[in-house]
C-alpha cells in the first residue's frame, strides 16, 4: 500500500514538474536577431547623402544573429556592401532558460512513464498474492458472519420455543378454568409423550448398537482374513507354539550333554569364542568334526554359517559339508586370497559400524595348501594374524582345518606361533590306519577352572557328534545320550 | 525407443490439490475483485502507453529546438530527422500484429487498425516536428526578406545613380584607335 502510494505521489511530481518546464519554456522569440542598417554613401554631397539616408539607412532591418555573424563569410545570404550594411544591436532570446524548461518536461514526463510502469509491473506480480489475501480475508468474514447468523438463528429459535411452551402453558391453564381438562388428564398426556421420548431414544440406542456389532464383526472378519494371508490359521499358530516348546526342549537336552560330557570340554569348545584349529592327518575325521561344531552352533546358538572357504568345496559340499548352507562359498585361489582379505575389512566393518549385527561363522578348510600359492600365501598369513584378535570383537567364529598346527601348515604365519598357541584351540584328531577315525583326540587352548591352560589334554569323542546325528536330533530322532 | 506412459498416471502427476471450497456469495465477489484488480492494471498499461507517446514527441520536439537555436539552420534538416524519427518510434512499434499475405482470394490484411493507428501517429510526429522547427523557419524567412529588401535598395540606387556610361569607354577606345592609326599613317609620308 505505502509502495502504491509512493508511486502515485511520485508520479504526480514529476507530472507536475514537466507542467512547470512546458510552461517555462515558452517564449515569443526562441532564436537570437540582430537589427542592421543599409546605409549606402553618396557621392554627390551632403544633401544626396541625407536624402539616401533618409530613404535607406532609418529603416529598421532585422536577421537571424547567426546569419549576420556570417555576413562578409562564405554562404552568407546578405549581399556584401561593405561599412554600407551596419550593425545596430544584438536582440537575444526573451527566454535564455527554454531549452532548460524543455529538459525538464522531458524528464519529467519520462520520469510519469517510469513511476507507471513500476507500478503495473507491480500489480501484474503481487495480483495473485492480493486475491489469495482477499480471498483469505473475505472467507474470515464470511465464517464470522455465518457463526453471527447461525448464534442469531439458534436464539431466535431458542426464543420461538420457549414462546410456544409459555402459549401452550397459558392455554393449559386457561383450559382448566373452562373446565375443558384437568391436572390428571394433563399428567397422563405428559406421560405418555416422556414414553414416546423414552422409545424413541431406545431405538436409537439400538440403531447405535448395531452398528457397534457390524464393526466388531468386521474386525473378526479383517481379522480371520489376515491369518489367511499370513499362512497362519489358529491351528498352525498353535502347532508352531508347539513345535518351537520342543525345539527348546532338544535345545536345552544337548547342552546339557555336551556339558556333561567327560568334564564338559565339549561346551567349552562349541561356546568358546577363540578360532578352533582341527587338525589332523588324512582320515582322522577333521571335517566331520568341523562339520559339527558349526551345526551346534548353527541350532544352540543360532549362528549361520557366512562363508565357506575350501579348494574342494565342490567334492566336500556333497559329503562333509552336504548339511551345511554356507551364504558365500570361495573355492578357486583367487576368490580364497580375496575372501581372506575380505573377513578382514568385514570384521573390521563389523567391529566399528555394526553395533547389533548378528553372530556368524567362518569355516576354512584345506589351510595347509594355502601358504604355498602365491595367490593366497600373503592374504592367507594376514588372516591368521588377524583372527587371533579380530573375531571375536566382530562375534564371528572361526573353525580352520588343517593338517598340522606348524607356521606353514595354518597359513605361513611366522612370528605367531605363540599366540596361535594360546589365543587358538587346537583339536588334534587321530587315525590308526589313515581311514578311520579314533574317537580319541589332544586339545589345547582351553583352559581349567583355576584360569591354567590345559595343556595336551586327552579327550575321547562321543559318537554321537556326527552332522547326520545332530540334524537327526532336531528332526524327530533326538540323540540318545545315555546309550 | 519408444514409451508406454499410462494415461491414468499422467492424470495423477496433473492433478491440482483441491482448494478450500467458498461459497457461492463469495466467489462472486472475489471474482469482481479480481475483475477490478485486471481493470486497474489495463487501465495503468493504457496511462503508460500514452505518456510514452508524449515523452518520446516531447523528446523529439526537444531535440530538434536544441539543435537549431544552438547550432541554427545548418542542423535544420539533421534537426527534422531526428525529431521525426523519434517521434515516430511509438507509432512504428504500434505495428507488431500486423500480418499482410497475398493469396488466391486477395490481400489479406490482419489488425488493420494498427496500420491506422501508426498512421495517424506518423502525422503526429510530423506535425510534432513542423512546430519544433516552424519558429525557425520564420525567423528565417525574416532574415530573406531583410536580404531581399537590401538587395531591392541596392539596385534601385544603382539604377538612379550608375557608377560609369558604357558609350564613354566606346569613345575613349575609338579615340585610342583613331589616333594610333593616325600616328602609323602619319610616319609614312
Amino acid at each position: 500500500m505505502k509502495q502504491g502510494v509512493f508511486e502515485l505521489a511520485l508520479a504526480g511530481v514529476c507530472g507536475v514538474a514537466a507542467i512547470i518546464g512546458l510552461a517555462t519554456s515558452q517564449t515569443r522569440q526562441p532564436y537570437d536577431l540582430t537589427q542592421i542598417q543599409f546605409c549606402p554613401r553618396s557621392a554627390n554631397g551632403i544633401h544626396s547623402q541625407i536624402a539616401l539616408d533618409k530613404r535607406f539607412c532609418n529603416q529598421p532591418r532585422f536577421v537571424l544573429t547567426e546569419e549576420w555573424q556570417r555576413y562578409g563569410l562564405y554562404g552568407s545570404i546578405i549581399p556584401y556592401k561593405g561599412d554600407a550594411i551596419q550593425w545596430v544591436r544584438d536582440l537575444p532570446t526573451d527566454n535564455p532558460n527554454q531549452l532548460l524548461g524543455g529538459a525538464v518536461t522531458v524528464i519529467g514526463l519520462w520520469g510519469v512513464v517510469g513511476c507507471l510502469l513500476v507500478r503495473s509491473q507491480r500489480l501484474k506480480r503481487t495480483d495473485y498474492e492480493l486475491g489469495e489475501l482477499e480471498k483469505t480475508g473475505d472467507y474470515a468474514t464470511w465464517q464470522h458472519n455465518k457463526y453471527k447468523r447461525e448464534v442469531k438463528q439458534h436464539s431466535t429459535q431458542l426464543y420461538t420455543e420457549r414462546l410456544k411452551d409459555g402459549l401452550t402453558d397459558l392455554d393449559v391453564h386457561s383450559r382448566k378454568e373452562l373446565g375443558l381438562t384437568d391436572e390428571e388428564n394433563e399428567r397422563a398426556k405428559a406421560r405418555i409423550q416422556l414414553e414416546d421420548f423414552m422409545k424413541a431414544r431406545a431405538v436409537n440406542h439400538s440403531v447405535m448398537d448395531k452398528t457397534i456389532a457390524e464393526n466388531l464383526r468386521d474386525r473378526a472378519k479383517a481379522d480371520q482374513e489376515r491369518g489367511k494371508i499370513e499362512g497362519k490359521t489358529k491351528g498352525a499358530i498353535a502347532d508352531s507354539d508347539n513345535q518351537q516348546s520342543v525345539d527348546q526342549r532338544l535345545i536345552s537336552d544337548l547342552i546339557e550333554a555336551l556339558k556333561n560330557y567327560e568334564d564338559g570340554w565339549l561346551w567349552k569348545v562349541i561356546d568358546n569364542q577363540k578360532p578352533v584349529w582341527v587338525l589332523g592327518e588324512a582320515g582322522s575325521g577333521k571335517s566331520t568334526l568341523a562339520a559339527s561344531i558349526v551345526m551346534l552352533r548353527e541350532y544352540l546358538f543360532d549362528m549361520p554359517l557366512y562363508q565357506l572357504i575350501d579348494a574342494h568345496a565342490g567334492e566336500n559340499l556333497r559329503k562333509a559339508w552336504r548339511y551345511l548352507s554356507p551364504q558365500l562359498i570361495a573355492q578357486t585361489e583367487e576368490e580364497i586370497g580375496q575372501a581372506f582379505d575380505d573377513a578382514r575389512s568385514r570384521w573390521l566393518d563389523r567391529i566399528n559400524n555394526q553395533p547389533d549385527k548378528r553372530p556368524q561363522q567362518l569355516l576354512v578348510d584345506e589351510f595347509t595348501n594355502y601358504s604355498e600359492s602365491d595367490i593366497t600365501k600373503e592374504p592367507a598369513k594376514k588372516f591368521v594374524k588377524a583372527s587371533l584378535s579380530d573375531p571375536r570383537k566382530a562375534e564371528e567364529r572361526l573353525v580352520c582345518i588343517a593338517h598340522f598346527f606348524t607356521n606353514t601348515a595354518t597359513g605361513g604365519s611366522g612370528g605367531t606361533a605363540k599366540g596361535r598357541a594360546r589365543g587358538t584351540i587346537q583339536i588334534d584328531r587321530k587315525t590308526a590306519d589313515g581311514k578311520k577315525p579314533l574317537p580319541v583326540a589332544t586339545i589345547n587352548g582351553l583352559n581349567d577352572s583355576s584360569g591354567e591352560a590345559e595343556v595336551d589334554k586327552k579327550v575321547t569323542i562321543p559318537d554321537w557328534l556326527t552332522p547326520d546325528k545332530i540334524l537327526d536330533h532336531f528332526n524327530g530322532k533326538p540323540i540318545n545320550f545315555d546309550a | 525407443m519408444t514409451y508406454d506412459i499410462d494415461d491414468t498416471q499422467e492424470e495423477v502427476v496433473s492433478e491440482i490439490a483441491p482448494d478450500t471450497p467458498l461459497p457461492k456469495d463469495l466467489i462472486e465477489h472475489l471474482e469482481s475483485r479480481k475483475q477490478h484488480r485486471k481493470d486497474v492494471i489495463h487501465t495503468t498499461e493504457k496511462l503508460t502507453r500514452f505518456f510514452v507517446g508524449w515523452s518520446l514527441n516531447s523528446t523529439g520536439f526537444l531535440i530538434a529546438k536544441y539543435l537549431l537555436i544552438t547550432g541554427g539552420g545548418v542542423n535544420l534538416w539533421l534537426a527534422i530527422s531526428l525529431s521525426f524519427s523519434i517521434c515516430s518510434v511509438g507509432s512504428l512499434a504500434g505495428l507488431t500484429g500486423l500480418r499482410v499475405n497475398y493469396n488466391s482470394d486477395g490481400l489479406e490484411v490482419d489488425n488493420m487498425q494498427n496500420l491506422i493507428k501508426t498512421a495517424g501517429g506518423l502525422v503526429f510526429a510530423g506535425v510534432t516536428t513542423w512546430l519544433a522547427v516552424k519558429d525557425h523557419q520564420y525567423f528565417e524567412n525574416l532574415t530573406k526578406e531583410t536580404v531581399t529588401q537590401i538587395s531591392q535598395d541596392i539596385q534601385t540606387i544603382e539604377k538612379q545613380n550608375p557608377q560609369s556610361d558604357p558609350w564613354v569607354s566606346i569613345a575613349v577606345a575609338l579615340a585610342l584607335f583613331i589616333g594610333s592609326i593616325a600616328i602609323i599613317f602619319k610616319g609614312r609620308e
